[in-house]
């Protein structure tokens, strides 16, 4: 397939792809001296405003499209060049952010807070004045095969739009918590408190923990032992038979929290209880009982020397969930108990809440929780337009690129 | 539980590998076919069977994810294969597969390796199996772009060879576009944000972006075949580096996508 490429002298109608250029990099020069000229960042607005922003930028695509029809010039705004040069500068700020480490900066925003700046803005609008041009123009006559095209291009408008012009009504805090005590605050960047329509009291706070592995290590220099090229670890349980060299080891007992009494460990609950092993070794018909135990912040860590140059021991255990038990007072009066715990949010009047942090030095005991607390009302929004775009993506998976797309 | 799984294990790599064997000869699609899907029923009922087992998804640990990536793997792949006759897809699918199978018959130490919280999402294995197709697809692709420029080369290259090409990035950036939501909407669950500029999302969405532009370059442009095979190319280094390369970026020291040991 042969093009035949016309010269075509600049800005003669219809613009073509230099035209398209030119006029991202008009807009992109632009948006530098309004950086340099105001020195500020762009605005991040809010509700109402927003909503006016996405109702107006809404509006200036339909009156496009409908000029377009009177002017050629117009046909420009959902011309493919225009698609692409709308998509380049929609993006180009971001490869700034993915080159340029990001800090707080009082000037050159393009550069350092990418996300702030009038570049990255303007980007976004006119990305969004091309798209939504586009999509109107396909809607007039829409047809069955154009569904994927709207589902796309509907689905991105809105998720790009509700995002960017939304994001000035997120509302974060955080929310800190003791156990035993009852909060009804929140408070905004590390300062500022707010008073909320609900009150969380910290029943507990836990970490539940994975049992910890048996590792076998040099003594002298405290380095797992490789065997066949792996760390020889064990991830125990009860009843599991192994065996290190020639002694014969069976794991009796496993208990989760533990402290040691005598030269046992019992099951406890309190501050500084461990994970532990009770192990039976058998070698020659003799057989010994041997206890070892994982590092706790309050008792000696029990390993156990099994022969000259080796130490059977519990490693640290890893986090298993990390939880906070709650008990919540909603104004309206509701009264329930709860739990929130990593990648499991809740929901309290209009809240998502998620566990963020607690007392590290203390790890399993903290008797601290950190909440994070956000709003996002065009949350809704923005997931209309993933599912539209999903629904779009399955089409484009399944047809594919048309022929007479060619 | 667990002790079952070498005998369906057995039977779907055994029939996977048969799959792969037959769909190398055109008369033999059919037994291709049936190997295919029996070796993922046999897949399917022992996760059904250790999902009743354990009563709750088995999602918790290693071995029981990668369960799920042999089992989407072969089933996208398969679809793939059935839809778009893309063999080398459905080779490379059901080859993933059986990688991921075997990891778990050899190492049985995986079955119980445990997750951290963050991990333990219903979002994880889709999120991580869309991109692995993904990003086959693309790479797929940009493989066609070298065999295009070859073509061109020798003067012999084909109309139909281009639209096959793009086509496959057609597939590719609609299973991209789905890692790139998966991955949102788990964020939002487990960070309280569906977007915060990681960089990995940062270099996820450049990426997108530049398959985004070569699919509207394919539809208007003047554009030689070379350069938009050429497009294609520096579209998956792009994405290599997404993949790899923001390992060593200064701008993603902090990345939660970051690979450490």
């Amino acid at each position: 397939m042969q093009h035949t490429r016309e010269k075509k002298s600049l800005w003669v109608l219809p613009w073509k792809y230099p035209e398209s250029f030119l006029i991202g990099f008009a807009l992109f020069l632009a948006s530098l001296g309004i950086e340099f000229i105001t020195g500020t960042k762009a605005p991040k607005i809010s509700w109402p405003a927003n909503l006016i922003s996405i109702a107006l930028l809404a509006n200036v695509s339909l009156l496009l499209y409908l000029l377009s029809r009177k002017r050629a010039v117009f046909k420009w705004f959902y011309s493919v060049p225009a698609s692409i040069a709308g998509v380049t500068l929609f993006v180009a700020p971001s490869l700034l952010l993915a080159l340029i480490p990001q800090r707080p900066s009082d000037s050159l925003f393009f550069l350092y807070d990418v996300t702030s700046s009038w570049t990255y803005t303007i980007g976004v609008v006119f990305f969004l004045i091309i798209l939504g041009t586009v999509t109107i123009k396909r809607i007039t006559k829409l047809s069955k095969k154009d569904i994927g095209f709207f589902l796309n291009h509907f689905g991105l408008w809105l998720c790009i739009a509700s995002a960017h012009l939304g994001a000035g009504d997120i509302q974060k805090l955080n929310m800190f918590l003791e156990e035993g005590k009852t909060s009804w605050y929140g408070v905004v960047n590390g300062n500022r408190t707010v008073e909320l329509n609900f009150a969380i009291k910290l029943r507990d706070f836990s970490i539940e923990e994975y049992p910890a592995k048996i590792a076998f290590v040099e003594s002298t220099s405290g380095e797992i032992i490789n065997q066949n090229n792996k760390p020889l670890m064990i991830d125990p349980h009860e009843g599991l038979e192994f065996s290190y060299k020639d002694f014969d080891l069976k794991i009796e007992k496993l208990l989760m929290s533990s402290a040691p009494v005598m030269n046992r460990f019992e099951p406890v609950l309190g501050m500084g209880a461990t994970q532990s092993l009770h192990i039976l070794k058998s070698y020659n018909d003799k057989v010994d009982t041997i206890w070892i135990s994982s590092p706790s912040i309050l008792y000696r860590q029990e390993m156990y020397q099994i022969d000259s140059s080796t130490t059977m021991l519990m490693t640290k255990p890893e986090a298993k969930r990390f939880l906070s038990e709650i008990t919540v007072f909603e104004k309206a009066g509701a009264v329930y108990d709860t739990i929130i715990e990593v990648n499991k949010p809740i929901k309290i009047a209009g809240w998502k809440i998620y566990q963020t942090s607690y007392d590290e030095s203390m790890g399993r005991w903290s008797t601290k929780s950190t909440l994070e607390l956000v709003k996002d009302p065009w949350l809704p929004l923005v997931y209309v337009g993933f599912f539209l775009l999903i629904a779009g993506t399955f089409y484009l998976i399944w047809t594919g690129k048309r022929r007479e797309d060619v | 539980m667990w002790h079952n799984f070498e005998v369906f294990a057995i039977i779907s790599l055994v029939s996977w590998l048969l799959a792969i064997v037959a769909s190398l000869s055109n008369k033999m699609v059919k037994t291709a076919n049936i190997m295919a899907v029996l070796g993922t029923l046999s897949l399917a009922v022992f996760i059904v069977l250790l999902w009743t087992n354990l009563q709750r998804p088995p999602l918790r640990t290693l071995g029981e994810t990668r369960l799920w990536y042999s089992f989407f793997l072969a089933i996208s792949g398969y679809v793939i294969f059935k839809r778009w006759k893309i063999k080398l897809m459905l080779m490379y699918s059901l080859g993933m597969a059986i990688l991921f199978l075997l990891l778990n018959y050899l190492n049985p130490d995986i079955h119980s390796k445990t997750l951290m919280p963050a991990l333990q999402s219903i979002w994880f294995v889709p999120h991580v199996i869309v991109y692995m197709i993904a990003y086959a697809l693309l790479g797929l692709s940009a493989l066609f772009g070298l065999l295009g420029l070859n073509a061109i080369k020798k003067g012999n290259l084909k109309e139909d060879f281009v639209h096959k090409t793009d086509n496959i990035v057609y597939i590719g950036f609609g299973f991209l576009s789905l890692g790139l939501i998966f991955g949102a909407l788990w964020a939002k669950e487990a960070w309280g944000h569906y977007w915060s500029w990681d960089p990995k999302e940062t270099w996820a969405f450049l990426t997108w972006a530049v398959y985004l532009v070569y699919i509207h370059f394919r539809i208007k442009s003047n554009l030689s075949h070379k350069s938009v095979f050429l497009i294609l190319l520096l579209a998956f280094v792009v994405l290599l580096i997404c993949w790899f390369g923001i390992n060593y970026l200064p701008a993603a020291q902090n990345s939660v996508h970051v690979y450490s040991s």
